[in-house]
């Protein structure tokens, strides 16, 4: 099972140091590029059209979140339809938003992909860190096949396939 | 192109609600593809759905839907209590 450890480091006079404050302040993130699956990638090949290019940013473990998000901006770009609709819990009531598929590639976790995940799309892009966007929220969905541990204390958290 | 924000999948949605009790008789737990007012076929996942649709249709809007009895309302508090800053 690859094991993936996240140290959050804070740079000082004495060079960059493991600091607890990082993770507590920007929360557990990951680098993801988002694509769109593969069956639509394979599908645009044998047609001999362009795959539209994965758009990169950073993913929130979040473990309040039933449903993973993707920026609907993101989608937007790689020009990816809608296969559903949800309702989800909003600070006015339960409404309505649409869920695309989408393929989600963590570059520092090596062989490590979700191949298919239904997300909701949601505007989250105005979220920044070290100037890359937040573009998705994984959720418990993604979670139920992971072990994650957030070591506060420590600064650090696991994430485990 | 489509705005990917607008609900493009009314007609599907009616679809599905119409014949969703006969559908629980027959397909109750797999997911339902549909395409304008034609149930396309159902699949024990959502990505084998998804496969079979764009064979079907390329990149158009179709349905993919789990048939049960009550939906699950999702729940992402930091969008609702906007930890994160979100158009909902």
């Amino acid at each position: 099972m690859p094991v993936y450890n996240n140290v959050f480091l804070r740079n000082t006079p004495n060079g960059a140091q493991i600091n607890p404050n990082v993770l507590a302040t920007v929360g557990p993130l990951i680098a993801v590029e988002v694509s769109v699956p593969a069956a639509l990638a394979e599908k645009l090949t044998r047609e001999n059209k362009p795959i539209p290019q994965p758009k990169s940013g950073w993913a929130l473990i979040d473990t309040g979140a039933t449903h993973s998000c993707v920026d609907d901006n993101v989608i937007s770009q790689l020009g990816v339809n809608p296969i559903s609709r949800a309702k989800i819990h909003g600070s006015a009531g339960a409404h309505e938003v649409n869920v695309f598929p989408a393929h989600l590639r963590f570059p520092a976790i090596p062989n490590f992909e979700i191949d298919f995940a239904a997300a909701l799309g949601v505007n989250i892009r105005a979220q920044q860190f070290n100037n890359q966007p937040i573009i998705a929220l994984l959720g418990r969905d993604v979670l139920s096949r992971c072990v994650f541990v957030y070591n506060g204390p420590l600064g650090i958290y696991t994430l485990a396939f | 192109m489509i705005d990917i924000t607008k609900n493009v999948l009314a007609e599907e949605l009616k679809y599905f609600e119409d014949n969703k009790k006969n559908w629980l008789e027959t397909y109750k737990g797999q997911f339902v593809l549909v395409e304008d007012q034609k149930l396309i076929g159902a699949f024990s996942t959502q990505e084998e759905a998804y496969r079979k649709g764009v064979g079907k249709f390329n990149n158009e809007p179709f349905l993919i839907k789990q048939v049960v009895e009550e939906e699950q309302v999702a729940s992402v508090p930091a969008l609702t209590i906007g930890l994160i800053n979100a158009r909902l």
